[in-house]
């Protein structure tokens, strides 16, 4: 351990060999003898690629995306570095396939990229009647139930068209956004426990929330199985100040409209029509969350020994289910998720705030419903038909989006004919999609689709590769002009860049796990 | 001081007030203070803030010293004292601007031609002086953060006055930046930037023979002092017609703190002053904070452009190539230099506070201006490498010193409470000072239990740290400081400022600050890293990154291969020469710097762990993912420099 700092948590700097198999060295050849292509969108990695790997991985890329997958291990197998830097993700993938209790595959949605442990995109279920089966917090990730949330209104481009601006301002004013914000809503320490506790039904208590925004929100917006108590003073410290701020990073809330309807029943069913204006809330549980995941990682890798845990990456520190220290993560990874709907509803409540404010109405009159609330970092315990029988299991999706198929005892009435509205925020500034979930998903992928646009173009490298004038140029050669725009957000513009959600989006589409509904284009950005 | 003092008032309702009129009689002048994001107030009066605030009174006055066993304040309030009993008590006094090497007789003398930025009244001061068409060129004295902010402001203005900025230092922004930074945000400013002083061992054609301009000036000095002890005519050529505020320097001349947003007000002034100048380039570009657009990376609302064509609607002007800001002024910049004497209408004034022998001398013929512009009746400061820099005003921006105001404040009672760094008083964790019922927030504190126990805090000096300061020291007097509630903000040390049209954010120990023996004058690793042998000049990557990267070659060290695919691929846009590099210190401390055409970032990792970080440019929206990941303290070891790879997405994979 590291005494440096005297620092009462953090993870020690050695690897405790006991517990972390020694990683195989194969070149790219041998590797690629245990990766087929099962479907044009599918690809497996066999068991063996991986020590002790008792299922299968599964990942779903197109041609385009699968091409990046391959290169990265290729590049990782040539590489002279060895074990230092990122794993590469069909690494991670069969890593995550060696885990104890896992059933039937680990798989990874067509946006997947490297993560801490587990990569972002993969899908993880553990058997809970099996007393081997472990919790791992690298499979759900550190921004716990981070999520994104849509509003639907009853206005059209052409009546927000000459007041995007003002309305993008006044957002901007009234959200708390970046590095150091704090929160409006007056909160205690109490507050906090009781948010923790509670999730959305604080914020209807507190008047932040309608009731029928909960019935819209997976877990109706609170996991009641959160315990407060569980959660570390250091990390109420970090979330108390924070909570009900939209955070920095890739958080960001955007006003946007239908551009594009996929399914017009489906859609019609949500709510949503061709030019509608919408708001999307993208934010999680910010350093609450961090904490909760890190208190957790530190815990377990000390349980590890004792309970006898071998794992292919230190970084996937895990706990049986049943132990305390699998108790103690579900329970603070709850009251960490309940945290983070109560931010989405702050948000949501100052985004009805602006707009009535805006459009001299009513946030009821405007329409300002919740469409749907997903969470695409959580661990959730669900029935699934594994080989023919029903099963109870703990299903970590991090970076992954459930989507539950029509008829699913867990989906909102409004929903039962559609299936699960699935929401997928693009690169901040870029579009989005509405998916819905499918019978051939809950078969297949856990009832799990994308999350996100993935790392095909990353928005940094984009930035770094395009230049700001060649997009301008772009632009106005197409006839487009150009008022107000971040010249970053200008260049994520560039078509380049949005090949990535969308090839993402219809990878899931052609493989069946989910069903496209609708595209939403941004039109202006609040971001920290 | 107003910063800390609103703060508290704003959360501790219940205390007097007492603590905040120290020697407030600047703010009875009419001018804008924002209160908080919400609250402006205009013209403070104590009526008014009896209405703003009900429950607080505010007493303005100045505080002639505390009686700490009767716990009682004794005020003077016109020509008479009063006495406060207070319960508790929060000195929120501030500090006052040093004078630098400018005698405060130069001063008093000459209030038009010297300025410090110090209140909302010398931030108008300065603004109308701008505004005079005589005034064509201001120089800046100094290297902290107001200097940097000073200069910031002055170089985004509209007009065509022009900037000369002797900094002491090799490199700008010594109290902030390191040299690399420095190196990589100057070249924003655009072409026209000229660089003078000793930095590389380039010498600016103007240095001239140091030890004639010396004699010279030392001649002017001695017969002036002898002839007239009195003080110089009373016609500063600039800015004549300017009514000044500005008092001795010896009593306390300023009012509180102009506080963080100086600048808004800065510009917004300037701009309601000129009604005609309404169609700048800049309002196509932004619409909030009015920042400038080059690299607008910061927090913000953004509006997207339809798809559609809206022949109604503006188009962009395209702006000059990589982003530079197309607005940038005159800058020049004098490196290792200091003021050895100022002039004034031809009047001769030297530096006090100089260094008792000069730099050796270069053996070369003076070039005789200082005595030139003297006969003529010029105004301008001579530089010790015997420069001579014409300029119609000077901006003196030479640090903040708390000790005399705590001092007049405290009164016989200042004895008693501990003091520390620079005359500051030393307060708890509970921000009290050894003398029980007197708290203290701002600059005129010393946290040195918070620097001793949080491994990422270390204060500076800076609005933003006062307002935390405020709002924790009034906690802490209500008793409401459930420790849970407000002391998080001191755990981690975190700033973030826009900086010649970049944006900066600071997180942590990032210049290594209280871990290494090595952090004196800044940071060497990065400046060895900028004057290394045969190294890069980060400058030119940074101005010619776009082009095409024949001349940089990369860094060969630890960088591995990791920059060659972002190039290959795709073909198109030439991609920028990425400088990577990693540094080893003593004690396991590993710097890794990375610097392309759009960021710079520096992470200094300890025992595995980020301790620091400081980004600028584009990589500032790594700011919230760096923060996160130094609080909960994870190892990132098993990265490597990948850390800073840009085909990861960092952000994701601690997401």
């Amino acid at each position: 351990m590291s005494a440096d700092c005297g620092a009462p948590t953090g993870i020690p700097s050695q690897p405790t060999q006991t517990t972390v198999r020694p990683r195989i060295v194969r070149t790219y050849e041998e590797s690629m003898k245990y990766i087929t292509k099962l479907t044009p969108n599918t690809w497996q990695i066999a068991p063996g690629f991986t020590p002790n790997q008792t299922v299968p991985g599964i990942f779903y890329v197109n041609h385009r995306l699968e091409a990046l997958m391959l290169s990265e291990l290729q590049q990782s197998c040539s590489s002279e570095t060895g074990f230092t830097g990122f794993i590469p993700a069909v690494q991670q993938i069969a890593n995550v396939a060696a885990l104890p209790g896992i059933v039937r595959a680990s798989l990874a949605m067509p946006d997947v990229h490297s993560g801490y442990g587990f990569s972002i995109g993969n899908v993880a279920a553990f058997d809970m009647n099996d007393p081997s089966s472990i919790v791992s917090p690298g499979g759900v990730g550190f921004d716990i139930n981070c999520g994104v949330r849509l509003l639907r209104t009853n206005l059209f481009y052409d009546d927000v068209k000459d007041k995007r601006e003002q309305l993008a301002q006044s957002l901007f004013d009234h959200i708390p956004v970046g590095v150091g914000s704090k929160g409006v809503i007056p909160t205690t320490a109490k507050d906090l426990d009781d948010a923790m506790e509670l999730g959305m039904d604080w914020s209807l208590r507190e008047g932040y929330a309608w009731a029928e925004d909960k019935e819209h929100c997976e877990e109706y917006g609170r996991m009641l199985q959160a315990d407060p108590r569980l959660v570390s003073r250091r990390a109420k410290k970090r979330g108390l100040p924070q909570l009900g701020t939209l955070g920095a990073g890739n958080h960001y809330c955007e006003i946007q409209v239908v551009d594009e309807v996929c399914d017009k029943w489906k859609a019609s069913r949500m709510g949503l029509t061709r030019g509608q204006v919408v708001v999307m809330i993208h934010s999680g549980s910010r350093g609450l969350g961090h904490q909760v995941a890190t208190d957790a990682l530190v815990e377990m890798e000390r349980a590890m020994a004792r309970d006898g845990i071998v794992v292919n990456d230190r970084q996937l520190a895990c706990a049986k289910i049943q132990s305390r220290e699998g108790q103690n993560y579900l329970g603070s990874m709850a009251a960490a998720a309940n945290y983070a709907w109560v931010n989405r509803s702050a948000m949501t409540f100052l985004a009805r705030q602006t707009f009535a404010k805006m459009f001299d109405s009513t946030p009821d009159d405007l329409g300002m419903e919740v469409v749907y609330d997903v969470s695409h970092n959580i661990a959730k315990v669900e029935q699934h038909m594994v080989s023919g029988s029903l099963k109870t299991l703990l299903v970590h999706r991090k970076g992954a989006t459930r989507a539950f198929p029509p008829h699913h005892p867990c989906i909102p009435v409004d929903y039962q004919h559609t299936g699960q509205p699935v929401l997928v925020g693009g690169t901040m500034g870029t579009c989005s999609y509405v998916l819905a979930g499918t019978q051939k998903g809950m078969e297949e992928t856990f009832g799990s689709t994308c999350h996100g646009a993935g790392r095909a173009q990353s928005r940094s490298k984009s930035r770094r590769q395009l230049s700001y004038t060649d997009v301008l140029d772009n632009l106005q050669s197409q006839g487009i002009s150009i008022r107000v725009a971040s010249p970053k957000l200008v260049m994520e513009e560039a078509p380049e860049s949005y090949k990535d959600v969308t090839e993402v989006v219809n990878t899931c589409h052609e493989a069946g796990i989910s069903e496209k509904v609708a595209k939403l284009k941004p039109i202006a950005v609040v971001k920290g | 001081m107003l910063i800390s003092a609103t703060s508290t008032l704003k959360l501790g309702k219940d205390d007097d007030g007492e603590d905040d009129e120290g020697n407030n009689h600047a703010a009875t002048h009419a001018d804008k203070f924002k209160f908080s994001r919400n609250v402006t107030v205009e013209d403070i009066t104590e009526k008014m803030f009896r209405d703003k605030f009900p429950g607080v009174e505010l007493v303005i006055g100045r505080v002639e010293g505390i009686r700490e066993d009767q716990r009682i304040v004794t005020v003077r309030r016109g020509g008479r004292c009063e006495e406060i009993k207070y319960w508790k008590l929060c000195l929120a006094v501030g500090s006052s601007p040093t004078l630098g090497p400018f005698p405060p007789s130069l001063f008093s003398s000459s209030p038009n031609f010297l300025n410090v930025i110090r209140d909302a009244n010398s931030v108008r001061d300065l603004r109308l002086l701008l505004q005079d068409p005589r005034v064509r060129s201001v120089a800046v004295v100094g290297n902290g953060g107001i200097a940097m902010e000073v200069v910031h402001a002055l170089t985004q203005g509209g007009g065509g006055t022009r900037v000369e900025w002797i900094v002491r230092d090799k490199f700008v922004g010594h109290a902030l930046l390191d040299a690399t930074a420095a190196a990589f945000l100057l070249p924003s400013l655009g072409d026209r930037m000229v660089v003078e002083g000793d930095r590389e061992g380039e010498g600016g054609s103007e240095v001239g023979e140091e030890g004639k301009v010396h004699e010279e000036v030392d001649k002017v000095q001695e017969e002036e002092g002898s002839a007239s002890s009195t003080p110089p005519p009373q016609s500063p050529p600039a800015a004549k017609r300017l009514k000044r505020t500005a008092a001795l320097p010896n009593s306390p001349p300023y009012g509180s703190a102009v506080g963080p947003n100086w600048f808004d007000k800065f510009r917004a002034g300037e701009e309601a002053a000129d009604p005609n100048n309404s169609s700048k380039p800049e309002d196509v570009f932004t619409f909030t904070n009015a920042k400038c657009a080059c690299h607008s990376c910061g927090p913000g609302a953004f509006c997207i452009p339809m798809s559609e064509p809206s022949s109604n609607e503006t188009p962009v002007a395209p702006p000059s190539a990589k982003g530079i800001c197309p607005r940038s002024r005159n800058l020049k910049i004098h490196y290792s230099s200091l003021v050895y004497a100022s002039l004034v209408n031809g009047t001769l004034t030297k530096s006090v506070n100089l260094p008792s022998s000069p730099s050796p001398s270069p053996p070369l013929p003076p070039p005789n201006q200082a005595s030139s512009a003297h006969h003529l009746g010029k105004s301008g400061l001579v530089l010790t490498d015997g420069a001579f820099v014409p300029c119609d005003a000077v901006v003196v921006a030479c640090g903040v010193e708390p000790r005399a105001v705590l001092d007049a404040a405290l009164g016989e009672c200042s004895a008693k409470v501990r003091r520390g760094r620079g005359g500051k008083v030393v307060v708890d964790k509970f921000m009290e000072t050894n003398v029980e019922g007197i708290y203290a927030a701002g600059d005129c504190c010393e946290m040195e239990a918070f620097e001793r126990e949080s491994e990422l805090f270390h204060q500076m000096d800076l609005w933003s740290q006062g307002r935390l300061q405020g709002q924790f020291a009034a906690h802490c007097m209500l008793g409401i400081s459930d420790d849970l509630m407000s002391d998080f903000c001191f755990e981690m040390f975190g700033h973030s400022t826009y900086f010649l049209t970049k944006r900066v954010v600071l997180l942590g120990l990032y210049n290594a600050q209280k871990i290494t023996k090595e952090q004196i004058n800044g940071f060497v690793v990065t400046e060895r890293g900028l004057l290394k042998e045969g190294g890069k000049n980060f400058e030119r990557v940074a101005r010619e990154g776009g082009k095409d990267g024949e001349d940089v070659e990369l860094e060969e060290e630890e960088a591995g291969g990791a920059e060659g695919e972002g190039g290959q691929e795709g073909g198109a846009a030439p991609p920028f020469a990425v400088e990577k590099n990693v540094d080893e210190l003593e004690g396991g401390i590993k710097v890794l710097t990375r610097v392309t055409a759009g960021e710079y970032t520096k992470v200094v990792v300890k025992g595995g762990r980020i301790v620091g970080a400081m980004l600028v440019g584009d990589s500032t929206t790594l700011a919230d993912t760096f923060e996160q990941v130094m609080l909960s303290r994870i190892n990132v070891d098993a990265l490597g420099f990948e850390l800073l790879d840009d085909a990861v997405d960092i952000e994701d994979y601690f997401d």
